[in-house]
C-alpha cells in the first residue's frame, strides 16, 4: 500500500442555521485504502459525505483531493476529478434505461459538444462509441448487462445498487464513495458486496464508504473513522477502534 | 394496442418514410389553397410544439409563455426584411439567432429557480414580449402591427402555395432531425438525467444549469424559426397573434400529443390545428366541442397520445426478448 | 394623487388577492396551475347580469346563486374531470391541460349564449362618498375592500385553525401520509376547489361592478395575474397570495398613473421576474432544503 494520501478534509464544519453538523473533522484516505465512516443516526456520516463530493459547501476547513483545494466546486467539477459517489436512497435515472445510466456515468470524460451533436461529427461518433463500449464492460463486470435495456428503475432493489455502483465506477474516478452500500442486503448479498470491494481494490480503486453493518465495516476496512455528533471520536484500523472505550460508550456500547 | 406499438417501434424507420412521403404528397393530391394552407398551418404549429418539446418534454420545464418565443421570431423576420430588406434566408437565422438568445437570457434565473417558478417566468416573458410588440411603436408599429412583409421568394422567384408548403416542412424534419441526434447523444442523455434527478445528474459530472440554458436556447431557437416562416407565410402580423391564449394552444398540443416524443408533437399539432378547421361549420360551438374534446382526451390518456412511450427501448427490449427465445 | 391611487390600487389589489387565495390553495394541494380559476371570475358576474338585469332578481340573490353555482362548477370540474386524471398517475400539466380545455368551453360558452360584446354591470349599491382629506373612497371600493378582507379572514381560519383546513395543508406537505392518516384526499381537494371558484366568483362580481361592465377578454389578464400574485407572495402560504395581490394591484395602478399606462401590465411582470431571480420562494413561502 502506498502512503500517497488522495484525499483530505481539514478541519471540516457544516451548519445548517443553529445546528451543527460536522465539527471540526479531520479525515484521510490513501491511495488503493478502504476507509469507513460510522457513527449512529444524524452523527454527521452523510453530511460530511456530501461536504466532500460538493454538495454542501462546508461552512469551514479545506477539502483537498491530491494536493487541490475542492473546498466548494460543485459536484460535476469533482466528479470530472475522479470522484464518484452512490447514494444511500438509491437514486437512479427512471426514464433512461440500465444501459443509458451507465452511459451517463462517462459524461465527465466525454467532451462532444452541441454543434458535434448536431453535426454528427467524427469525434462525436468515436466518443459515442466508446461510451457504449465503456459501459457494456462495466455491466458485464457487475452482472447486470443481461438486463441493460430494461429501465432502471424496473430492477429489483439489490440490483438497483449494483446498478450505482456501475454507474460510479463508469466516470473512470479514482476515488469511490459508497453512501450505505448494504442497505436492505441479505447476507449473502452483503458477502458478495465485500468480494465486489475488495476486487475494486485490486483494480486499483480506493474506496471511502459509510455502513451500518459492523461485520462489513470490520472485515473490509484497512481504517475506521467513528463519528458522533458531528464529530471524529475515533479513527484507526478496525481492531483499535473496537477497543476504544469512547466509541463502546457512543456507539458500540448501546448498540450491544 | 400493445402489438401495434411494437410493431412501430421494429419498422419504425419505415413508418417515418411513409408520413413523411404522405406529407409530400399531401399538397400534390389536396391542391385547393385552402387546404395546403391549413398543411402549412399544422406544420408551423408542428415546429412550435416540437421545440416547446425539447424543452418540456426532454427538460422537464413547462413553457407556459411559448407565444413570447414565436412572437420574437416573427417580429424579428418581419423588421428586418421590411426595414433592411433582408432575404429570407438571413431574416430566418437572424430569427433563430435573436430568439437562441432570449431564450438562454429566461434560461438563467433557473440557476435558482425551480421548474414551476420558472414556468411563470415564461408566462411573465411572454406578456413583457407582448406589453413590448404593442408599445414600441418605432419599431413594431403597436397594435396596427407590420404590414405587407415580403412573401418568400429566392432569386426573383415567389413562392406559390406548395413550395411555402415544402419549405416548412423541410424545417419540420430538420428539427426532427436535429432534435434526434441531440437526444441520442451525451447532451441528450445529461438532459434526460437532468431531469430526470438533477442531484444524481451533478453527482455524475452533469452541470444542471448549463444544460438547461442551453436547452432553452435551443428550443427557443426554433420556436423563432417557426416565427419567422409565419411571418413571411402569412404577410401580416400584430401582437394578437402572440397572446397567452396562443401560448396555452401551444402547450395543449405538446402535453397532448405526449411529451418527450417528437411523433407526439406532431399528432398534438396536427390533431389540434385540424380539429378546429373541421369544426368550422358549428360556428359559434366549435370552440366549445374543441375544449370538450380537450377534456375528453386527457381523461383518457392523460399522459398524452404517445407520452411515455420510447420506441428506442421498445425495439432494444424486444430484441434481447428475441435473443432468449434464440438460444 | 399619490394616495388617490394607492387606493385605487388596493381596491383592485385586494381582489388579484382573493382570486389568488383560492388559486393559491389549490396550488399548494395539487402543484396544480388551475386556469379555469380565470374563466370563473368571468363566469360568475355573466350570471348575475343574467338574473339580476336581464331577469330582474334582486341583488343579492342573484349575486348568492352566482357565487354557488361557479362554486359548484368548480367542485365539480375535480370531481368528474381532474379526479379521473390524478387517478391515473398522470404528470399535474396532464390537469393543467384539462382546466384549460375547462376554460376553453366556459368561455365560449358564455360567448355562444351571451355574444362576444362587453355586457354592462349595473352599480347594486349607489353609495356615497368618503372624504378623507383629498382622497376619495368611493362607497364601491369600501365595498370591495371590507368584503375581500373579510372573505380571507374567513379562509384564512378555515384553512389554519379547522380540521378541514388541517387536511388541507397535510395533502399540501405530503398527500400520501394525508391518506394514511385518514384523510379523505380526494373530497378535500374537492372543496378546496368549491372555495377557490368562490372566491374567483366573488371577485369577478364585485370588479365588474366596480368597472360597470364584464367581457370575456378579461379571462387572460385575470389568469395570469393570480397566478402571478400567488408566486410572488410564495405558493400555498395564504397571507403571501393576499400581499402578492395587492402589490400587483398597487404596483400597476401606481405604473398606469406616474408612468404609462400602456406599460402597466409590463412593469408588473418585469418586476415579478427580478423579484423571482433573487428572491425564489417568493415573500413569504419557505425556503426547502435539499436533502440529498
Amino acid at each position: 500500500m502506498s502512503n500517497e494520501v488522495i484525499l483530505r478534509a481539514k478541519q471540516v464544519t457544516q451548519r445548517f442555521g443553529g445546528l451543527c453538523a460536522v465539527h471540526n473533522a479531520d479525515l484521510e484516505v490513501r491511495k488503493h485504502e478502504i476507509v469507513g465512516i460510522i457513527g449512529p443516526n444524524g452523527a454527521g456520516k452523510s453530511t460530511l459525505f456530501n461536504n466532500i463530493t460538493g454538495m454542501y459547501k462546508p461552512t469551514e476547513g479545506q477539502i483537498y483531493f491530491h494536493d487541490m483545494d475542492i473546498t466548494g466546486k460543485t459536484p460535476y467539477e469533482i466528479t470530472k476529478l475522479g470522484m464518484a459517489r452512490t447514494f444511500q436512497n438509491i437514486r437512479l435515472f427512471p426514464t433512461m434505461t440500465v444501459l443509458e445510466n451507465v452511459m451517463l456515468g462517462v459524461h465527465s470524460k466525454t467532451k462532444a459538444n452541441l454543434l458535434d451533436v448536431i453535426f454528427k461529427t467524427k469525434r462525436a461518433k468515436k466518443e459515442e462509441e466508446e461510451t457504449l463500449k465503456k459501459a457494456e464492460e462495466i455491466l458485464k463486470l457487475t452482472g447486470l448487462y443481461e438486463a441493460r435495456y430494461n429501465y432502471a428503475t424496473s430492477l429489483p432493489y439489490g440490483y438497483q445498487r449494483h446498478l450505482e455502483f456501475s454507474r460510479a465506477l463508469a466516470s473512470s474516478p479514482e476515488l469511490l464513495l459508497f453512501d450505505e452500500p448494504a442497505a436492505g442486503m441479505n447476507e449473502r448479498e452483503t458477502k458478495e458486496l465485500s468480494d465486489f470491494i475488495f476486487k475494486l481494490r485490486d483494480m486499483g480503486y480506493s474506496i471511502l464508504l459509510i455502513e451500518h453493518d459492523m461485520k462489513l465495516v470490520m472485515s473490509i476496512c484497512d481504517r475506521i473513522y467513528v463519528l458522533d455528533h458531528g464529530e471524529v471520536i475515533a479513527n484507526g484500523e478496525p481492531e483499535e477502534v473496537r477497543n476504544n472505550p469512547d466509541v463502546i460508550e457512543a456507539y458500540l456500547g448501546k448498540e450491544e | 394496442m400493445k402489438r401495434l406499438l411494437h410493431v412501430w417501434a421494429k419498422h419504425e424507420k419505415y413508418v417515418n418514410v411513409v408520413l413523411f412521403a404522405a406529407a409530400v404528397v399531401y399538397p400534390l393530391i389536396f391542391t385547393r389553397q385552402y387546404l395546403i394552407n391549413v398543411g402549412i398551418l399544422c406544420l408551423v404549429y408542428v415546429l412550435l410544439s416540437l421545440s416547446l418539446n425539447v424543452l418540456t418534454g426532454y427538460m422537464g420545464i413547462t413553457g407556459l409563455g411559448w407565444a413570447g418565443f414565436f412572437g420574437i421570431g416573427a417580429y424579428t423576420a418581419a423588421i428586418l426584411s421590411t426595414k433592411a430588406g433582408w432575404n429570407f434566408i438571413l431574416t430566418f437565422l437572424a430569427a433563430m439567432a435573436v430568439t437562441g438568445m432570449f431564450g438562454l437570457l429566461i434560461g438563467m434565473p433557473t440557476r435558482k429557480l425551480s421548474g414551476r417558478y420558472v414556468a411563470i417566468v415564461t408566462m411573465a416573458f411572454c406578456e413583457i414580449c407582448r406589453a413590448l410588440e404593442t408599445n414600441m411603436d418605432w419599431l413594431t408599429r403597436g397594435s396596427r402591427g407590420i404590414p405587407n412583409i415580403p412573401r418568400l421568394e429566392l432569386f426573383g422567384m415567389k413562392f406559390n402555395k406548395q413550395a411555402q408548403y415544402y419549405l416548412i416542412l423541410f424545417l419540420v424534419l430538420l428539427a426532427v432531425i436535429v432534435m434526434g441526434r441531440i437526444v441520442n447523444s451525451r447532451i441528450g442523455r445529461g438532459v434526460l438525467a437532468v431531469k430526470d434527478d438533477d442531484i444524481a445528474a451533478s453527482a455524475m459530472g452533469v452541470n444542471p444549469f448549463s444544460y438547461k440554458v442551453m436547452i432553452f436556447g435551443v428550443a427557443a431557437s426554433l420556436a423563432g424559426l417557426a416565427g419567422a416562416f409565419y411571418a413571411h407565410y402569412i404577410g401580416f402580423i400584430d401582437p394578437s397573434n402572440f397572446t397567452f391564449d396562443q401560448s396555452t394552444i401551444i402547450i395543449s398540443m405538446t402535453i397532448m400529443g405526449g411529451l418527450g416524443n417528437p411523433m407526439g408533437s406532431v399528432l398534438g399539432a396536427v390533431t389540434l390545428t385540424v380539429l378546429p378547421e373541421i369544426l368550422r361549420p358549428l360556428m359559434d360551438v366549435r370552440q366549445i366541442v374543441y375544449g370538450v374534446m380537450l377534456i375528453i382526451m386527457m381523461i383518457v390518456r392523460p399522459q398524452g397520445i404517445l407520452g411515455g412511450f420510447n420506441l428506442k427501448h421498445i425495439r432494444q427490449q424486444d430484441s434481447v426478448h428475441k435473443e432468449v427465445r434464440n438460444e | 394623487m399619490l394616495f388617490q391611487q394607492l387606493v385605487n390600487g388596493l381596491t383592485i389589489g385586494t381582489t388579484y388577492a382573493l382570486v389568488a387565495v383560492g388559486f393559491s390553495m389549490v396550488y399548494s394541494v395539487l402543484e396544480l396551475a388551475n386556469f379555469a380559476n380565470g374563466a370563473f371570475y368571468v363566469f360568475a358576474p355573466y350570471i348575475v347580469v343574467l338574473l339580476y338585469v336581464s331577469m330582474g332578481w334582486g341583488f343579492i340573490p342573484a349575486f348568492l346563486i352566482a357565487v354557488i353555482a361557479t362554486g359548484v362548477l368548480g367542485a365539480f370540474m375535480d370531481r368528474f374531470i381532474l379526479t379521473n386524471i390524478r387517478g391515473r398517475k398522470a404528470p399535474i400539466s396532464s390537469s393543467m391541460v384539462a382546466t384549460l380545455g375547462v376554460s376553453t368551453v366556459i368561455m365560449n360558452g358564455l360567448i355562444a349564449i351571451f355574444g362576444s360584446d362587453t355586457k354592462a354591470v349595473p352599480n347594486a349599491f349607489p353609495v356615497g362618498k368618503v372624504y378623507i382629506g383629498s382622497v376619495i373612497i368611493t362607497g364601491n371600493q369600501l365595498i370591495i375592500i371590507v368584503l375581500s378582507v373579510v372573505i380571507m379572514a374567513v379562509l384564512s381560519i378555515i384553512v389554519y385553525r379547522t380540521k378541514r383546513g388541517s387536511a388541507m395543508r397535510a395533502i399540501a406537505q405530503n398527500t400520501v401520509a394525508a391518506q394514511m392518516m385518514g384523510v379523505h384526499v380526494n373530497r378535500v381537494i374537492t372543496v378546496t376547489f368549491f372555495i377557490g371558484s368562490v372566491s374567483a366568483a366573488i371577485a369577478g362580481t364585485m370588479v365588474a361592478m366596480y368597472y360597470g361592465s364584464v367581457d370575456t377578454t378579461l379571462y387572460t389578464t385575470v389568469s395570469v395575474k393570480t397566478f402571478a400574485s400567488a408566486i410572488l407572495g410564495g405558493i400555498g402560504s395564504i397571507p403571501g397570495a393576499m400581499l402578492g395581490g395587492v402589490i400587483i394591484g398597487m404596483l400597476e395602478t401606481i405604473v398606469a398613473g406616474y408612468v404609462s399606462s400602456a406599460y402597466k401590465d409590463m412593469i408588473s411582470f418585469v418586476i415579478i421576474i427580478i423579484f423571482l431571480i433573487f428572491r425564489p420562494t417568493g415573500l413569504l413561502g419557505h425556503k426547502k432544503i435539499n436533502k440529498v
